[in-house]
Order: structure tokens, then C-alpha cells, then sequence
């Protein structure tokens, strides 16, 4: 029961940063929304190893997806210039 | 183990809770410094509580390991993101909505 709920809660943060990534009109807002729901898919996948051992080499890709998150948002920072 | 079990699942519901709390401050707040604000701060502490959690719950093996090194990953990487997004908005000329001005550039933040 304490799973659904932890997962139901999950899910309501990613919908919120899917709604601010839809509603804000600054790109900088959108690309916050995409860098945080990296992390909430994260613990998703965190979660679903935890639930079930099977599907343990799923943690590989929660690493890399991390590493890959930190390089995008540094390279797409560093090269930025639209205001809007 | 029962009740280091329960306190693993409270972790995970805590931190999971303070990321909600931090998304739904994304949507209330108005401009990009307390959106991010409001999101660097929830997501930092949030998202490593949960893993921790998940660590606690999972015993000591090497999935837990894994998940160790994602924590220490995360708290790396969330003050560099926040800081490089910061710096592109300062940047960019985004000023907050009210009367306190950001420097219009970096140099002119350095003097």
C-alpha cells in the first residue's frame, strides 16, 4: 500500500513539472522542468530495482542518465543565448 | 530489520514528499530565480532522502552500492546545474519580477 502511495506521489511531481514545463514560457523555466524530472525518473527507476530484484542492471541506466543529465544541462548552459 | 525496514519506507516517503512540495513551489512561484530556488532546493535534499531510504530498505549488497554512488552523484551535480542555470539567467538579462535588480552581466556581478 505505502509502494502505490510513494509511486502515486512520484508520479503527481512529474505531472506538475510536465504541466510547468508546458505552461512556462521561458526556456530557462522548461529546461529547469526537464532537469528535475531527470531526477524524479531516477528514484522511479531506484524504486521499481528495490521492488524487484530482477530488474537490477536498470541501476546502470539510472547512473548513466544522471551523468548524462549533469553534461546536457553544463553544454546547454554554457551555449545558451535566446532570453526568450 | 522490521523497524529498520519501516524507517527505510518513511525516508523514502519523506523525500518524496519534500520533491512534491518543491514541484508544487515551481508551479506557485512567478519568476526563474525562486522557481529554481524553490526546485534546487527541494530536489537536493528530496531525491538523495529517498535513495537513501531505498538504500536502508535494500540491506547492505551491491544494488545498494549502485544506489549509494547515484546519491553522491546527485548531490555533485545539483549545486553545479543550479549554479550553471543561475549564470545563464544572469547572463541572459533575466531580471526577477519586482524591485530588486541582477547585475546585468557576470563581470559587473564580480565588481
Amino acid at each position: 500500500m505505502l509502494q502505490i502511495i510513494i509511486f502515486c506521489l512520484i508520479g503527481a511531481a512529474t505531472a506538475l513539472m510536465l504541466c510547468n514545463l508546458l505552461v512556462a514560457r521561458e526556456r530557462l523555466v522548461q529546461f529547469i522542468s526537464v532537469n528535475v524530472i531527470t531526477s524524479y525518473v531516477i528514484v522511479f527507476i531506484c524504486l521499481l530495482v528495490v521492488l524487484d530484484s530482477r530488474l537490477a542492471s536498470y541501476l546502470d541506466v539510472a547512473l548513466l542518465y544522471a551523468l548524462a543529465s549533469f553534461v546536457v544541462s553544463i553544454a546547454v548552459m554554457k551555449f545558451y543565448k535566446g532570453s526568450k | 530489520m522490521v523497524l529498520l525496514h519501516y524507517f527505510g519506507w518513511t525516508l523514502v516517503l519523506f523525500g518524496v514528499l519534500v520533491s512534491l512540495v518543491g514541484a508544487v513551489g515551481c508551479l506557485r512561484f512567478s519568476d526563474f530565480y525562486t522557481k529554481l530556488h524553490a526546485l534546487s532546493v527541494s530536489d537536493s535534499l528530496g531525491v538523495p532522502i529517498s535513495l537513501a531510504g531505498l538504500v536502508v530498505i535494500n540491506g547492505f549488497n551491491f544494488v545498494s552500492l549502485k544506489i549509494f554512488f547515484i546519491i553522491v552523484i546527485l548531490l555533485f551535480v545539483n549545486p553545479f546545474s543550479t549554479h550553471a542555470l543561475i549564470r545563464a539567467g544572469i547572463k541572459n538579462k533575466i531580471h526577477p519580477i519586482g524591485e530588486v535588480k541582477v547585475p546585468l552581466s557576470i563581470n559587473e556581478a564580480e565588481k
